[in-house]
C-alpha cells in the first residue's frame, strides 16, 4: 500500500496531521497490518511479537501521517491508554481464526468504546486471518466438527452484536475482514478510513 | 452481500456496491475437514498426523491429557490450549505457535513465532525465527529444538523456515519478576520422546538422537563458555548447508556452537553491519550465506583444521583471537537488531 500513498488518500482532511491507533490482543496481526500498511511485505515473515509499540510515520507537503501499533500482551494493555490521545481512527484487530479468545476480544474492545479520550472516534475492526481454515467466515455460520467447541463459535454478525457494535450511536464504524498475511481487505479498510474520518472530529 | 457488517450510514450505498465488491482468496477456498484440524478432549492416547495430512493448514489442540501428538507435518498456525501432561511434537509452522494454559507438557516446535501464557511445567525445543515471548507463565524450560524425520527438512523450505535461523534462546518474559522461577535453560539437550513403534507414523523415520538433528544444537549467546576463545564462521555458495553440516557434526563434542544464522544481505545491508570485517565482508556479499558463532579452547585452530578440504572461496573463518571476539559481537549484534519489528 505504501504510507505515501495512503497520506494521498487522507491529504484532503482539514487537519494537517491523522493519527492512526492499532490495537487488539497479542498475536492478532497488527504489526502485519502495520507492515502492509507502511508497504514492508518483504518483512512480513520476520515480525516479532511487539514488545513496546512500533511506530510509522510520513510527512509531506505540511502533512503528516502517524500510525501506532502497540503490543496486546495482557500485562501491557494498562499502559494503551497512554496513545489514546489525539486519535483520530481507531483499528482494532481480531485473529477470527482463535475461537478461545473470543469473550477477551470482545471484553478489551467495549472497555476501549467506553474510553473519554476515544469517545467518537471511528473504529475499523479487522476480522483478520480470514485466510485460516478455522477462520469465522465473514456471511455464513461456521459448522465445527468438534461438539465441545460448538459453544465458542461465533458467526460474523454476532462479532457485531458480541463486541455490542450493533448498539453503538456515537461513532461510526465497520468490520472488514481481511487477510494481513496476504495484504486482501486491508485497502478497502483504509478506503472506509478516508471516507469517514474527516466528520468525526473536524 | 454480507461482507461487511458496519454502522448505518454506509448501509445505503452497500447495496450497489454488493455485485462489484472485492473478491476474496479465501471464499473460492473449499471447506476443510475440520475434524482434522483439531484434536479436543483426548486423554492418554497417541494422535497422529503425517507429512502431507496438513500442508500447511491451521491446526488446534484442546484440553487434552496424557497424550502423544505428533504432527509431523507444516501448519500455517498452531493453538495449544488447556492441555496437561501431554507430549506434542510438531513439525514447522509457517505462522505463530499460542500454547496457554498448558501445564507438564514437552514441547518439541519449530515456528515464524512463539507465544505461551499461564502455562506451568512445560520444556520446550524450540526452533523460532523471531523472539519467543512467554506471558504469566511458572518453571518453564527452553532448549534447542532437537528432532529428524525424513521430511523434515523439505518442510522448513515449505514453511518459510530456515533451520540456521534460530532465536530458540532470546525469551522475552513480559510478566519478569526476576529470577528463574518463570524460565530456564534445560539440562537436557535432546527430548526424552521415543518414536511411536507402531503404525504409518513409524516409517517417517521421526528420531531424537543427538546429532541426528535438521536442526543444529546451539547454547544461546546467554549460555556462551564465559572466558574461552570464539569466532565466526561463514559459509555461501550453493553447498553452504551441507558443508555447514559437516563442519559441525566434526566439531561435535570439541567445541559449542553459540548460535547460527541464514541470510542473504541485500544492498548495503551487509555493509552497515560488518563493513569493518573485510575478509568476512567479502564472503557475505557473494549470495545467501551460513553464519556460526563457535566458542571453546582453540576454537580457530580446531575450526581451521576440520575446514580442511573446504575450497577457501566459499568460507570465512576469524583469524586471531581479537578479530574472533570483534567478529562474534558485531555477528550478535547483528541477530538482535534483527528482531526489532
Ligand atoms: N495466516 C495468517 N497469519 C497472520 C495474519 N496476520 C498475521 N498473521 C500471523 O500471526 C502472527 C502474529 O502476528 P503479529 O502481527 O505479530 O501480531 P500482533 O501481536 O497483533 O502484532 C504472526 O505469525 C503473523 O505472521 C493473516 O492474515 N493470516
Ligand atoms: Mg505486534
Amino acid at each position: 500500500m505504501g504510507l505515501l500513498s495512503l497520506l494521498r488518500k487522507f491529504r484532503k482532511q482539514p487537519s494537517r496531521e491523522l493519527r492512526i491507533l492499532i490495537l487488539g490482543l497479542d498475536n492478532a496481526g497488527k504489526t502485519t497490518v502495520l507492515r502492509v500498511l507502511a508497504s514492508e511485505q518483504d518483512e512480513i515473515k520476520n515480525t516479532t511479537p511487539t514488545q513496546g509499540f512500533n511506530v510509522k510515520s510520513v510527512h509531506s507537503q505540511g502533512f503528516k501521517l502517524n500510525i501506532w501499533d502497540i503490543g496486546g500482551q495482557r500485562t501491557i494493555r494498562p499502559y494503551w491508554k497512554h496513545y489514546f490521545e489525539g486519535t483520530d481512527v481507531l483499528i482494532f484487530v481480531v485473529d477470527s481464526a482463535d475461537m478461545m479468545r473470543m469473550d477477551e476480544t470482545g471484553e478489551e474492545l467495549s472497555e476501549l468504546l467506553q474510553e473519554h479520550k476515544l469517545a467518537g472516534v471511528p473504529l475499523l475492526v479487522f476480522a483478520n486471518k480470514q485466510d485460516l481454515d478455522l477462520a469465522m467466515p465473514p456471511d455464513e455460520p461456521a459448522g465445527y466438527a468438534s461438539p465441545d467447541l460448538q459453544h465458542n463459535l461465533l458467526i460474523f454478525p454476532q462479532i457485531a452484536e458480541k463486541f455490542q457494535l450493533t448498539s453503538l450511536t456515537d461513532r461510526r464504524w465497520q468490520i472488514q475482514p481481511c487477510s494481513a498475511l496476504r495484504g486482501e481487505g486491508i485497502q478497502e479498510g483504509m478506503d472506509w478510513m478516508a471516507k469517514n474520518v474527516s466528520t468525526s472530529k473536524w | 452481500m454480507g461482507c461487511c457488517v458496519s454502522s448505518g450510514e454506509e448501509r445505503t450505498d452497500r447495496e450497489p456496491l454488493a455485485e462489484t465488491r472485492p473478491r476474496y482468496s479465501w471464499e473460492k477456498k473449499e471447506r476443510p475437514d475440520r475434524s482434522q484440524l483439531i484434536i479436543s478432549g483426548q486423554v492418554g492416547v497417541v494422535v497422529c498426523r503425517l507429512p502431507g495430512q496438513l500442508s500447511g493448514r491451521q491446526f488446534h489442540i484442546q484440553d487434552c491429557r496424557q497424550c502423544e501428538i505428533f504432527v509431523l507435518d507444516t501448519t500455517s498456525s498452531l493453538t495449544i490450549h488447556g492441555c496437561t501432561d501431554c507430549t506434542l511434537v510438531l513439525g514447522p509452522c509457517g505462522g505463530s505457535v499460542f500454547v496457554r494454559q498448558c501445564e507438564g507438557c514437552t514441547v518439541v516446535v519449530a515456528c515464524q513465532q512463539f507465544r505461551a501464557r499461564d502455562c506451568r511445567k512445560c520444556t520446550v525445543y524450540l526452533h523460532c525465527k523471531s523472539q519467543p515471548v512467554i506471558e504469566s507463565s511458572h518453571r518453564l524450560r527452553f532448549s534447542c529444538f532437537q528432532a529428524y524425520y525424513d521430511k523434515l527438512r523439505d518442510q522448513f523450505s515449505s514453511a518459510d523456515l530456515h533451520p540456521f535461523n534460530n532465536q530458540w534462546s532470546h525469551i522475552h518474559n513480559f510478566t519478569n519478576q526476576g529470577g528463574e522461577s518463570d524460565w530456564s535453560f534445560a539440562q537436557e539437550t535432546t527430548p526424552p520422546i521415543t518414536p511411536p513403534s507402531e503404525g504409518d507414523i513409524s516409517g517417517c523415520g521421526l528420531t531424537f538422537q543427538r546429532g541426528r538433528s535438521t536442526v543444529p544444537y546451539s547454547v544461546g549467546p546467554l549460555a556462551r563458555p564465559t572466558e574461552s576463545e570464539g569466532c565466526v564462521v561463514v559459509m555461501t555458495g550453493e553447498e553452504r548447508e551441507s558443508r555447514a553440516r559437516e563442519l559441525l557434526t566434526k566439531l561435535q563434542d570439541q567445541v559449542v556452537l553459540v548460535q547460527t544464522c541464514h541470510s542473504h544481505f541485500k544492498g548495503n545491508e551487509a555493509q552497515a553491519f560488518f563493513g569493518d570485517h573485510k575478509s568476512l565482508l567479502a564472503q557475505i556479499k557473494t549470495g545467501p550465506c551460513i553464519m556460526m558463532e563457535l566458542s571453546g579452547e582453540n576454537v580457530q585452530q580446531i575450526c581451521h583444521s576440520s575446514l580442511e578440504g573446504v575450497p577457501e572461496d566459499v568460507y570465512h573463518l576469524s583469524s586471531g583471537r581479537e578479530e574472533g571476539e570483534r567478529e562474534r559481537e558485531t555477528l550478535a549484534n547483528y541477530l538482535m537488531s534483527s528482531l526489532t519489528m
